[in-house]
């Protein structure tokens, strides 16, 4: 059972409100000795309008996941002598009112564990799940979160976020928390112990060990803890000390990963003058989605003024900042773009919801080649947006966004589509596309820059193999498209045949349904 | 203006500056069908799916440092 779901007996229901002179620091120093996860945690229900905690005790011989930490716990360090978990639920009404659905915000929970050889217990937040700070309406886009259940002394909740835990640095580090976080967003039980990530990455406490005095986990580790749980991946490695300079620019492979909708696991070394080349502690994060500037200077001048080569706008210039949880500051923190610089970067592990045989950003340049094909083939047809798109395409000035597709999800978005004019997909060529597209795919939505940061719409997309491996026929991945007035579809020969549709102008780009 | 921003905005012109075609919808010149040749698919592409894809095999099974 996990702790979100044991029973709980109340210590306290308190009056977080200004007026009723409630500090959060001065609650925080004087129950949770100072601790600044905490004091992030709080912010963020402060933020959420927050106006009661309550304070629950779970009691460790009534809760499976407790019992199975201690157990590892006393493994690891003879010296164990027990600990204390609190729940802290976060309310928007007042104590002792009878709280509503929307009145629950989310919930933290605080473990401290007590060794006879330390003089204080050791605290750690063992998870948080709480809503971001800001959602799509300002322009932060997480695409992980998901529903997570509470069971309180006042009521059964559920929270929508992303799981945030924190390492205690005995039996579980950066590395088991990243995957925590990551694995809870995708798995269909929404959270995997601690007990189980150890188990696949062969840490026994005994002989081999993790955290103070003992080690992290390693790339491979990470690795079959991910295939250990049938959890697809895609891994992108910058290793210079090894001689492996990755030759693209990393956070085009993270922002591609977070835009299909699941978390990537973010690696790299930290600053230490002192440390040996390639010697340096690492860090592991990880990253839940970004934030878009519509507004963005980046894209006309990186290429005006810095690039000059590209031919094309990848998506990813507008965004600001990844949103990321560390577990040493706390949940969704922004990381801006350029911030963490190639040099220390070192791994992204980013998760996948089906498999992929390429990268995100090589079916963005494979888009960039498919839409070079079809501008040149589309020659002046009088239909305004499809001509607009050709010149668009053959100047280098398209907006490419790729992201991963199942058959479902884009049935539903040409259901919802409409053109600038109104006008709707009909019929039949919705079916033509449901009947041409496999399980799952990439698309690659295209627009102009001045289209994509202010209306959010579009030309149209392809929709390319995700199944395939490259072979000489590049041409032979593209499934189909859409582009004004016309949609591409293979003929029963593997011709790609176009035919005109009524949606001639652009359209709205796909949003990702939240679970 | 930059000489791409002025590029961009020639062609524009001229699409406009174009004898209007009849946007009739069931009688539009599309083409018949589409085929890559040697011209149109841009080189650059399959040397940089080559390049990228060279580095992810070299790196598959690569695992360094502590995390």
């Amino acid at each position: 059972m996990s702790i979100r779901g044991a029973e709980g007996k109340r210590i306290a229901w308190t009056d977080t409100r200004r007026e009723s002179g409630f500090s959060n620091f001065l609650f925080i120093d004087q129950n949770y000795a100072s601790h600044p996860v905490l004091r992030r945690i709080f912010s963020l229900a402060r933020k959420h309008g927050f106006q009661s905690i309550l304070i629950e005790d779970i009691d460790p011989a009534g809760c499976a996941t407790v019992a199975e930490e201690n157990a590892a716990l006393a493994l690891r360090q003879p010296d164990f002598t027990g600990s204390r978990v609190h729940r802290i639920t976060f309310f928007r009404c007042l104590p002792d009112q009878n709280p509503t659905a929307q009145d629950f915000i989310g919930g933290a929970i605080f473990k401290s564990d007590s060794f006879s050889g330390l003089a204080q217990p050791s605290s750690h937040v063992y998870e948080a799940v709480l809503p971001p700070p800001r959602n799509a309406a300002g322009n932060n886009f997480i695409h992980c979160q998901r529903g997570y259940d509470f069971h309180t002394g006042v009521g059964d909740f559920s929270a929508k976020g992303v799981l945030y835990a924190q390492q205690n640095d005995l039996t579980f580090v950066c590395a088991h928390v990243a995957l925590r976080t990551a694995l809870a967003a995708l798995l269909p039980e929404g959270d995997i112990s601690y007990t189980k990530i150890n188990q696949l990455a062969g840490i026994d406490h005994t002989s081999v060990q993790v955290g103070n005095g003992g080690r992290g986990l390693g790339p491979d580790q990470m690795e079959a803890v991910l295939k250990g749980v049938g959890v697809e991946y895609e891994k992108t490695v910058h290793e210079p000390q090894q001689q492996l300079i990755l030759p693209t620019d990393y956070q085009r492979h993270l922002y591609g990963c977070v835009e299909s909708g699941a978390p990537a696991l973010l690696g790299f070394e930290l600053d230490d003058p002192t440390a040996q080349p390639g010697q340096a502690s690492r860090h592991v994060i990880p990253v839940l989605g970004h934030t878009f500037n519509e507004d963005a200077w980046v894209p006309e001048a990186q290429r005006s003024y810095f690039g000059g080569t590209l031919s094309y706008y990848p998506s990813e210039n507008w965004l600001s900042a990844f949103v990321a949880h560390d577990d040493n500051f706390g949940p969704y923190f922004c990381l801006p773009r350029n911030f963490l610089r190639k040099e220390n970067f070192r791994i992204i592990l980013g998760l996948k919801r089906f498999p992929t045989l390429f990268t995100p950003l090589e079916a963005e340049t494979l888009a960039f080649g498919y839409a070079q094909i079809l501008s040149n083939a589309f020659q002046k047809t009088g239909i305004d947006w499809l001509d607009r798109f050709c010149v668009f395409a053959r100047l280098g000035s398209l907006v490419i966004r790729v992201q991963t597709m199942t058959r479902p999800d884009y049935v539903s978005h040409l259901d919802a589509l409409e053109d600038w004019s109104g006008l709707k997909l009909d019929t039949d060529s919705k079916a033509e596309f449901e009947k041409s597209l496999p399980e799952s795919f990439w698309m690659a939505e295209l627009s102009a820059p001045e289209l994509f940061s202010a209306t959010r719409h579009k030309f149209g997309e392809f929709l390319i193999a995700a199944d395939r491996p490259f072979s000489n026929d590049l041409l032979s991945l593209l499934l189909a498209a859409r582009l004004p007035g016309c949609a591409v579809f293979r003929d029963g020969g593997g011709q790609l045949k176009p035919q005109p549709i009524k949606v001639t102008g652009h359209t709205q780009l796909f949003t990702r349904p939240t679970p | 203006m930059t000489y791409a921003s002025q590029q961009l905005s020639e062609a524009l012109q001229e699409l406009v500056r174009e004898p209007e075609v009849p946007q009739d919808y069931t009688n539009r010149p599309l083409p018949v069908s589409i085929e890559a040749d040697e011209n149109q698919f841009p080189a650059a592409v399959a040397d940089f799916l080559t390049q990228t894809s060279l580095y992810t095999a070299q790196t598959r099974s690569v695992s360094v440092g502590i995390y």
